[in-house]
Formats: C-alpha cells, structure tokens, sequence
C-alpha cells in the first residue's frame, strides 16, 4: 500500500513538476519559447467579446501584407469593394455601402474615420510591416473600450522594438503591376527606450468593370510612415498616411462615371502614459483630409449629390475638400482583487468639420457651395464606464457592464445613452469552455450620413444582442460553435423616394451560426476550416454565407500555406451571382545572410468574389473584385 | 494513512506554487538559460557571474533554475552580460543576452537574445573551441562562424 502511495507520489510529482528534470531538445525549448511568448497572450482581452487571434507567426505564414489579406478571413462578414471602391467590411445581405458599425485600432489608438466612422477608406490595404499581431472581436456592444459603442472592433498591435533588434526593407512586385516597397526599422535603445519606425509606398490594381460604356477603376497608390518611441512608460506614436485611389462607381446615376478620384490624408499623434498600478492615459489628436472629385455627363444621369440633386438638372462635375479634427482622451484605472477585476473609465473625444471647398457644375454653370451646404461642424461624445469581472469560482467568471454616453451633434441639443452589457466565461470541464455574451447599446450614425439623412437628424439605432460561444479542445484539435442575434431598432435606411437617410420603422432581425475546426499539427502548422451561415436569405445584396480551408506550416527553411475563402450564391437585384472559391497559395524561403524571398499566387481558380449592381438607370450587372495573380516579395533582414 | 496524506498534501502544495506562478514563456526562458549553462560547463549546479543584467531577470533565474549566482567572476563557471557599450574581455565561457553587448565581446562563446520577432540563439564555434566546449549534438543547429553575426549587430 504504502509503496503504491509512493509511486503516486514521484508520479505526481513529475507530472506537476516543470523543472527541467524531463530533457526536451533546445531547439524543442525555443520554438515553445517563441510560442508562449507571442504577444497575443499579453493583449488578448477576453472580457471584450469572441476574438480570432492572427499570430505574428500566421501573419508570416500567409505572407499577409495589407489589412485586407485579413479581413477577407473574418467570418460572418463579407469584404467587398463599396461604390467609392474601398474594400470593406459588411454585414451578410447588407449592399456594399459605407458602414459605421465597426472600429479599428493601431495599440490604444482608434483610427476609423472621422466623418464615416468606417475605418476602410485609408486602412483597407494597410501595410502591416509594422504590425505583431491582430485580434478581431465580435464585441458587439462593448463597454470597456474608449470609443462610440460598435458591432466589432480590429486592434491591430504594433511590434515590440525590444523583440526585433532589426530593420528590414521589402519590396514586392505583382503581376498586375502592382508593388510596394517598405523599409521597417526598430531597435531597442537601452533597458528604458526604443524606437520603431517604418514607411512604405505601394500601389495596387484592381479588375476594372464595364458599365454603361465605361471602365471604372479603384486603383490605388498609398504612402505611409509610422513612428513609435517608448521611453520608460511613456510610449507616443505618430503616424502619415495617404491614399490616392480611383472613384470606382462614385455618385454617379449610372454607376459610370467619366471620372472620378478620392484623395485621403490621415495623420495622428498619440501619447499612452501607464502610470503604474493599472492606470492608463491615452491622448490623442488625429486630423484627416478627404477630397474628392467626379465628372458625369448630364446624358448619363449626372452626379446623385444629397440635396443638391435634381433630375432635369443634375450635377455633372462635383469637388469636396474637407477637414476633420478630432480630440480624445481616455482614462483607465484597474482594480483588482482575489474575486474581482474591476475597470472604471472616461473618455472624451471632441469632432470639428471644416469644409475647404465645396463646388459642383450643372447645366446652368457653377455653383460655390462651400458655406451653404449642410455640414455637422462638430460632434463631441462623452463616456464614463464600469465594468467587473467577478470570479463566481475558479470554473466561471461573470462580467457586467454599464456604459453612460452623452453626445451632441451640431445644431441638435445633447443626448444621454446608457449601454448595458452581461457575460459569462464557464470552464465546464479542461476541454469544454462555454462564453456567452448579451448586451443593449446603441449605434450613433456618424456624421456623413446625418448630413445626407432626409432631416438632417437621426436617432442612434437601438441594438439587443446575444453571441454565445462553446470551445471543445480534444487532443491536438479544437471545435467551436458560435450563434449571434442582433434585434436592431431604429434601423438607419437609404430611402429612394426621398433621396437621402431615414430612421426606419422597421425593426432588423438577424441570426448567425458559426462553425470553426482548428487541428494543430506540429509548431506552427495547423489547418483550420470554418463555415457560417446567417439567416439574411440569398435575395440580398451580399453573400449570406461563406467560410474559409486554411492550411499553414514551417518546415525548416521553408513554409507553406494555402487557404480557399468561400462565399455562398446569393441573387440580389434578380441576378444570380455563383459562388466563389479565392485560392490562395503562398511558399517561402530563408536564404543566407538574413534574405528571404515568397511567392504567392492570389485568386488561383479565378472564381474570386463577384459583386452585383442595379443603377438608378436601372441597368444592373455583376464584375469580378479580384485579378488572379501572382506576387514575388524579397526582404532583407539587417 | 493520515500522515501519508498530509505529506501529499503538503507535497502537492510546494509543487504547485512553481509552474503556476510565471508566466509560461518565462518558464521557457528560464529553461532554455538553465539548459545552455548546464550544457556548456558540465555542471549540475553551475555559479554564474551576471554583469550588466537587470535585477528583475537575475531573481528569476535564480528562484526558477539550479543556476547559483556569485558575486566574483573568478568562482564563476559561466557568465551572462547584457548592456555592454564597451569592449568587454571574456574570461570565462559568456553568453551576451543583447546584440549590442556581443558587438563588443571578442571572446563571447554565443549570444540569446530576440530578433526579427524571434528567440535566437547563436553559438560561435571559433570560441567554443578557445574554451573547450564540446557541446550534445543537439546544437549543431545552433553553431555558426562569429563573421555571421559580426557587423550585423
């Protein structure tokens, strides 16, 4: 008997023991190493809502260099260009237009738009040189974030200096012609500074439809420089960016206009204080340019410009050049004990609109209408939040939150909102993990579409959401099934008849399933498949369903990997769109001297995404989103 | 059976407080420094001189591995710099935790630091040869000419 405890005993005590008693091989240690220390571990907030996790290591292995690379991936949602030609992010069945449902930062610092608050126009093709990691959350009515209340929200981190002790040029060159070249630097100082710094210019091509006669274009060609230097718990970050890119569709009656550009500038400086004992200050100011220009003969239906529209006399060349200015600061303070973690903050953020020029041409000449158009001059938004995570035992943890926002709009008087949010993160057992979310919050329309809304006046719309998750980990596999509803009121709707936005009567119901499989081969090689569905119907305007086969892996100088994003048939405006298949193949391999070179093929079967449309002439037609091609890249690590 | 009991117990305890308290990269950390200099002097039990190390790091290492730190480099079998500006003579088998420091130490036998977002570790075989060192097979992988990280950092 006793001999029997004994054995239990070393048994135990080996299994529990994580001395170095059980000899792997060193090179076994640095790849775990390099696993466990991947900076998602460190930023990844469970609390917010259902997060995917793109590695540092997956971001390598895909050989994804823009935003968009990612955001095709993002389940439940579709990525496709709008009618200014910006890829973007859409709900299942919504038209391709410009949301304001979801947010995006870079570290602490949110940068969507100003005016549209989708992040999309300069970001859809970010370069991500400088970029860690990226963490998409299903966050739908989060509380403990410092921004107007969203559906999702991207966080995009940065790399950390101290791990690269390196700089690094890229160039990449495509078949189609496009290219970027890129030069990342960053360094570690000393034990209490570093820098990182990095800028790029890149262009890229884009399938160039035919409608009504004409190609409409959205190439485009960007520049951006990003700098970001910590000296002991200060960190500031400064960033330029500019997109110059081809109108696409633009305004147009007929969807075709002669010509059409869209000039984008953002530029921001942000300063993070971490004050010890989990107290966070972060401030910001961003400013950013938009200008835009359009020409569209009169026997093409002209330009559909919100209230300056008229049938019999149209806008044929219209110009905008804007200014926005935005101030925020946020405060953070985390109070944790053995039960509880506890997080109280505020933030402010302050919206200034100036309009440089505002000028369009009709039939009867030229129309200045620079200080008599309608504009929202300034937007502020002010928030205090509480949120706790009560640790009911080791297995279950509750959070609850409440949100208090109070926000004006130019020329209305000032608004109080209180959002609401509840979860619960259940271990039912080592393998099983159970999270489920419900929350009521309300979406603010952003500042352009209260400017092109009937009434120049929306009510935020109303939301009641419920997301539920359950994780299954058996041996080296993982199972997840996701569910949301979303009950919206409120609903903000273009109306034909009267030209501009409207909040419906009609109340929006949506159902969506998830279903994710993740198999870990060996370190850095797993393959995942995933499949969602939603309950929209095909009569919409964009995929209903869709999902992904992704397959990666690192064999010693070499890696792999490949994936099929799949989108549903859907029929909108009574055409029938196929299904899609986007293959994309990637191989990579280090050479001496710190070179490596990829290749990647994109769009392989050439059954990429297609995307329908139905002009106010009544024409309607389908086009290809992507070219297939393919991209050699050459990097010097130095 | 009762005091059998209460030894697991008291057994299971002190076991748990190890793993569970770090974080799990630096559990790796620790195994991998704790490994290198077992490997390389030859000892159970290494003394190790720290020069230029933060203290932080220094406490780890020491409450996490077998290593023993001592204040005089003449008793150490090992030694581990980091943040040398200035040309540093090593006299005894040393492994630089920094680009910066194996810049300035000729005589270093090899460097784990980070770099382009990964753990490397680099062993130079001209100076393993100056003391020596015979190292398991395991860290052929690992061994490179000093001209491959010379001029580079």
């Amino acid at each position: 008997m006793k001999k029997s405890i004994l054995l239990l005993l070393i048994i135990t005590a080996f299994i529990i023991s994580n001395k170095v008693d059980a000899k792997e091989d060193i090179s076994v240690l640095l790849r775990k190493y390099e696993e466990e220390a991947d900076l998602s571990k460190k930023t990844k907030e469970e609390s917010l809502g259902h997060v995917i996790i793109f590695t540092r290591k997956d971001l390598e292995m895909m050989q994804a260099y823009t935003l968009s690379d990612i955001l095709r991936l993002i389940p439940l949602n579709n990525l496709l260009p709008n009618s200014f030609g910006v890829e973007t992010l859409l709900n299942p069945g919504r038209p391709p237009t410009v949301p304001f449902v979801y947010r995006l930062y870079i570290d602490d610092h949110e940068v969507s738009s100003i005016h549209t608050y989708s992040p999309f126009l300069i970001y859809d093709r970010y370069n991500l040189d400088n970029i860690d990691h990226i963490e998409i959350y299903f966050s739908a009515g989060a509380i403990s974030v410092s921004n107007e209340p969203s559906q999702m929200i991207i966080k995009l981190y940065t790399k950390m200096p101290g791990r690269e002790n390196a700089s690094k040029v890229r160039i990449t060159g495509g078949t189609k012609k496009s290219y970027t070249l890129s030069f990342f630097s960053a360094n570690k100082i000393n034990d209490y500074s570093c820098y990182l710094i990095t800028f790029s210019k890149s262009s890229f091509k884009f399938p160039k439809p035919s409608i009504n006669g004409h190609r409409i274009n959205r190439n485009q060609t960007r520049k951006n420089l990003f700098l970001k230097y910590r000296y002991f718990d200060t960190f500031l970050e400064f960033s330029i960016q500019d997109v110059k890119r081809g109108g696409f569709m633009g305004r147009s009656v007929d969807y075709s206009p002669d010509f059409s550009s869209t000039y984008s500038l953002d530029t921001y400086v942000v300063i993070t204080q971490n004050f010890g004992n989990d107290l966070k200050l972060v401030a910001s100011y961003d400013y950013q340019k938009r200008k835009y220009k359009e020409q569209n003969s009169f026997s093409d239906g002209g330009i559909f410009v919100p209230s300056i529209y008229n049938f019999f006399n149209p806008p044929t060349f219209y110009f905008e050049d804007l200014n926005f200015h935005k101030l925020a600061v946020s405060l953070e303070k985390k109070l944790n004990t053995e039960k509880n973690n506890l997080l109280l903050g505020t933030f402010l953020r302050y919206y200034i609109q100036d309009i440089a020029r505002k000028f369009y041409v009709d039939q009867t000449g030229g129309h200045d209408i620079t200080d008599t158009a309608f504009r929202v001059k300034n937007f502020y938004i002010g928030s205090f939040y509480v949120e706790d995570s009560f640790n009911i035992n080791e297995k279950n943890l509750l959070i609850a939150g409440i949100k208090y926002d109070k926000y004006k709009f130019y020329g209305q008087k000032s608004k109080n909102k209180i959002n609401t949010r509840v979860g619960l993160i259940s271990f039912l057992n080592h393998s099983l993990m159970i999270k489920t979310f419900l929350s009521h919050y309300y979406v603010l329309p952003s500042m352009i579409i209260v400017e092109s809304s009937k009434d120049k006046k929306l009510n935020p719309m109303s939301s009641t959401v419920f997301t539920g998750e359950a994780k299954y980990n058996f041996g080296k596999n993982e199972v997840r099934f996701f569910y949301e509803y979303y009950r919206v009121k409120n609903l903000i709707l273009f109306d034909r008849t009267s030209g501009g936005f409207i909040n419906s009567s009609t109340h929006g119901n949506f159902h969506g399933y998830g279903f994710f499989f993740k198999r870990k081969i060996g370190n850095f090689t797993n393959v995942q498949f995933n499949y969602w569905i939603t309950d929209v119907g095909k009569k919409k305007y964009t995929p209903e369903r869709g999902g992904y086969v992704r397959w990666g892996g690192e064999f010693g100088r070499f890696n792999f990997y490949s994936e099929i994003v799949y989108r549903g048939s859907y029929k909108p405006y009574g055409l029938k769109v196929k299904e899609s298949y986007n293959l994309k193949l990637a191989m990579g391999i280090d050479l001496p001297s710190d070179w490596h070179l990829k290749l990647t093929g994109e769009n392989l079967l050439n059954r990429g995404e297609k995307e329908a449309y139905l002009n106010m002439l009544g024409e309607r037609g389908t086009f290809s989103v992507y070219d297939r091609k393919i991209i050699l890249t050459v990097e010097k690590v130095f | 059976m009762r005091k059998l009991l209460v030894i697991f117990s008291v057994f299971l305890y002190v076991f748990k407080g190890y793993p569970q308290d770090i974080d799990k990269s630096l559990k790796y950390e620790m195994k991998i420094l704790e490994r290198l200099v077992i490997d390389i002097t030859g000892k159970k039990y290494p003394k190790v001189f720290f020069d230029g190390v933060g203290e932080n790091k220094i406490r780890m290492i020491i409450r996490f591995t077998t290593i023993k730190m001592v204040n005089n480099i003449s008793k150490a079998d090992f030694v581990f710099i980091k943040n040398k500006t200035r040309k540093y003579n090593a006299i005894k088998p040393t492994i630089a935790l920094d680009f910066a420091s194996v810049k300035n130490c000729d005589f270093c036998i090899g460097v784990f630091s980070w770099r382009n977002g990964r753990p490397i570790l680099i062993l130079f075989k001209e100076n393993l040869q100056k003391f020596d060192i015979v190292l398991p097979k395991e860290y052929k992988y690992y061994i490179e000419s000093k001209k491959y990280i010379v001029g580079k950092k």
